[in-house]
């Protein structure tokens, strides 16, 4: 029966695969290839699970992973999780062994449906033939319908191999879909958040990546510059809108920009659509978030509430619901833009102080060589991080200009996700340039899957930030465990540009920002691949600002000379009592 | 569910689960459930006719867990039904 799953991939407009075939998958490969679809060999089956999950960000619709049962199954969990913790849409698709040795620990059977229970939004175990293909369209289709996620069918050895001719077959599995179509927003929610909205002294609009998946960012701008209000974003919401609009401030939270910060934490109104306020974020949930008047828009009803009780709830698309709400508030009287120009001033000193930090530094700044790579990058690059300290430079100082060019591992955090994502995002967009900016440390999780550069024709642009350190968790050892440095330097093997070189990439290690700069712009314009090392000193490579678990966002450690910047609005203070007598 | 509304109110409550695809479906719901921190105090599951999956379980609290998890399996693609009520309020902290 794999020839009619197979036959509905296709039908369902699937044309390339992602993954690592073996003994229990062999029969889906070959039918695969019967239908011309083409399969991506990735060296590991996580490379394939981080590659379908990219590609389901770019095309907004689902990556296919496939993989073998038992090893091959489990090699895909942590991709599949990052997927279901990033909400993108994806299919796995694993082998299993044959039915008759069910629960007999037979070679390589792992129960992967009860492995990725919590981790997929459905997942299914074919056990007929004649579920095979509405198996595939379900978990295709409920992968992309609603909030996205991973799905998984899997499908043991003696079903694929069965002889099926179909009958009057089902087109899916009994669904009930409609669950997934967003309910309309409630009008009596929505005319009690524009009442709130238009009597907000300072509201901010906290966006996450439930714009982008809902194309709701021409609504939030247009609402910000109704209400004057700034809008910060979430780690994965720098993907939902431009960042040279005048009233983005970044991205708030942990490593988030100081007038991010400084905005979420002295809104009176925080709008919040399509986040699930991770603690990454908001720092701490009490008390000072449950102080603020929060309207909270998401399509999960799980959401709301979970984190951070809202004064209005409102599940829906954001975009329909952020349309009925520009529709009900009235035209406003000239707002006041001192807490605006307030904010800005702050992004005044916090770029001047990176500047005099960048002057001191003995090797490459890592935010100085983000913003040489900026400009020389078109508009509409892809960019893809990996995990670490380097990402979260890029969290700061990367400017998203394009809806859907900012790919991260934002919920799961997991290291390795640069090299295979942005193949993935390659071959989902062969014609747009795709830049990797990875760390040393996530470099060398998924760095086998550089082979696929040359196999495939995907030329990707790789910078590693490389401070031979896994320097995220050496800060917190720094400031947290009285600088007492366990397990994270690395000692300097490999020779990246020999690994490069191995895979037949160009390598090269820049002497100065303009060498960064040629480079880059060689490799972009000239559609060439290419491995750029970036020397970063590792005693320096200390990312600032950072919150600290457990603080509030004010309490942000400052960059050098910004130690005196105060992040709570002089407007926002409370008034002294007047003395008595 | 548009507006969510806040119930703090302490005591037992019940959550009536129906599915489609009964052993994968208890799998998941358990899952889901172990996330939700429910308090249990009895959980019972039978498996119908046609694959189906009848799940009640009945857990202390203020009934946060008990709605976030309703609507966590509310979304699920298996499940069909889910109900949720506050069968018997107590005194906070303790049992009545």
């Amino acid at each position: 029966m794999v020839d009619h799953a197979a036959r509905a991939l296709k039908e369902l407009g699937v044309r390339e695969v992602f993954g690592v075939t073996g003994g229990s998958i062999m029969g889906f490969f070959d039918a695969l290839a019967l239908e011309d679809i083409e399969i991506y060999m990735f060296r590991h089956e996580q490379g394939a699970a981080h590659a379908a999950d990219a590609y389901g960000r770019i095309k907004r619709r689902p990556g296919v992973a496939l993989a073998t049962s038992g090893p091959g199954a489990t090699n895909l969990v942590t991709g599949i999780a990052n997927a279901y913790f990033d909400s993108a849409p994806m299919l796995a698709i694993t082998g299993q062994v044959p039915t008759s040795v069910f629960g007999r620990d037979a070679f390589q059977e792992t129960d992967i449906v009860g492995v990725t229970a919590p981790i997929t939004k459905f997942n299914y175990q074919v056990r007929s033939p004649e579920e095979a293909a509405p198996a595939i369209r379900t978990a295709y289709r409920l992968a992309y319908e609603g909030r996205p996620g991973p799905t998984l069918v899997d499908f043991p050895r003696d079903i694929q191999l069965a002889l099926y001719e179909p009958r009057d077959e089902p087109a899916y599995l009994p669904i009930d879909f409609s669950k997934y179509v967003p309910p309309k927003p409630d009008p009596t929610a929505i005319a009690k958040a524009a009442r709130i909205l238009a009597m907000a002294a300072r509201p901010v609009i906290l966006v996450g990546n439930g714009v982008y998946w809902s194309q709701a960012w021409p609504e939030v701008l247009q609402l910000a510059e109704l209400l004057q209000a700034p809008i910060v974003t979430t780690l994965p919401g720098k993907n939902a809108v431009p960042a040279d609009h005048p009233l983005v401030m970044g991205p708030a939270g942990m490593h988030g920009r100081l007038e991010a910060d400084a905005a979420l934490a002295n809104a009176d109104v925080v709008l919040a659509v399509g986040t699930r306020f991770s603690d990454r974020t908001v720092g701490r949930f009490t008390p000072e978030m449950r102080e603020k008047t929060v309207i909270h828009i998401d399509s999960d009803p799980s959401e709301i509430g979970k984190n951070v009780p809202p004064a209005v709830g409102i599940v829906a698309d954001a975009k329909a619901a952020l349309r009925m709400l520009l529709k009900k508030i009235p035209s406003l009287p000239r707002r006041d833009r001192r807490f605006i120009e307030w904010l800005l001033q702050i992004r005044r000193r916090y770029e001047e102080a990176m500047e005099r930090w960048a002057r001191r530094m003995r090797k490459f700044p890592p935010w100085k060589v983000l913003k040489a790579l900026r400009e020389v990058a078109p508009r509409d690059t892809i960019t893809v991080t990996g995990v670490g300290s380097h990402q979260m430079w890029a969290e700061q100082h990367w400017d998203v200009y394009v809806p859907g060019t900012w790919l991260t591992s934002a919920g799961l955090g997991t290291m390795g996700f640069c090299i295979p994502a942005a193949l993935g995002a390659k071959i989902a967009a062969r014609d747009r340039p795709v830049l990797c900016i990875d760390g040393d440390g996530s470099f060398q999780m998924t760095m086998n899957n550089l082979a696929l550069v040359r196999d495939y024709n995907l030329p990707i642009t790789v910078v590693i930030f490389d401070n031979r350190a896994l320097m995220l968790v050496k800060q917190w050892q720094v400031y947290l465990y009285d600088r007492r440095i366990v397990a994270t330097e690395y000692s300097p093997r490999p020779d990246f540009a020999k690994i490069a070189e191995a895979y037949e990439i160009e390598a090269v290690k820049p002497a100065n920002l303009d060498e960064v700069r040629k480079w880059a712009d060689w490799s972009i314009r000239n559609q060439e691949p290419l491995v750029m090392i970036i020397e970063i000193d590792n005693e320096e490579d200390i990312v600032l600002p950072w919150v600290k678990p457990g603080d509030w966002l004010t309490e942000a450690i400052k960059p050098p000379g910004l130690e005196d910047l105060d992040l709570v609005y002089p407007g926002a203070k409370p008034l002294q009592a007047a003395p008595q007598g | 569910m548009a507006e969510m509304k806040e119930v703090h109110v302490y005591g037992v409550y019940e959550l009536v689960i129906e599915a489609w695809n009964g052993i994968d479906a208890l799998m998941r719901i358990s899952n889901m459930a172990r996330r939700a921190k429910l308090s249990y105090q009895e959980v019972s599951a039978s498996f119908e006719e046609d694959r189906r999956l009848r799940v009640r379980i009945t857990a202390t609290g203020d009934g946060f867990e008990a709605r976030w998890l309703a609507a966590k399996l509310s979304r699920m693609p298996e499940i069909y039904r889910v109900e949720t009520r506050l069968v018997k309020p107590l005194p906070p902290g303790g049992e009545g």
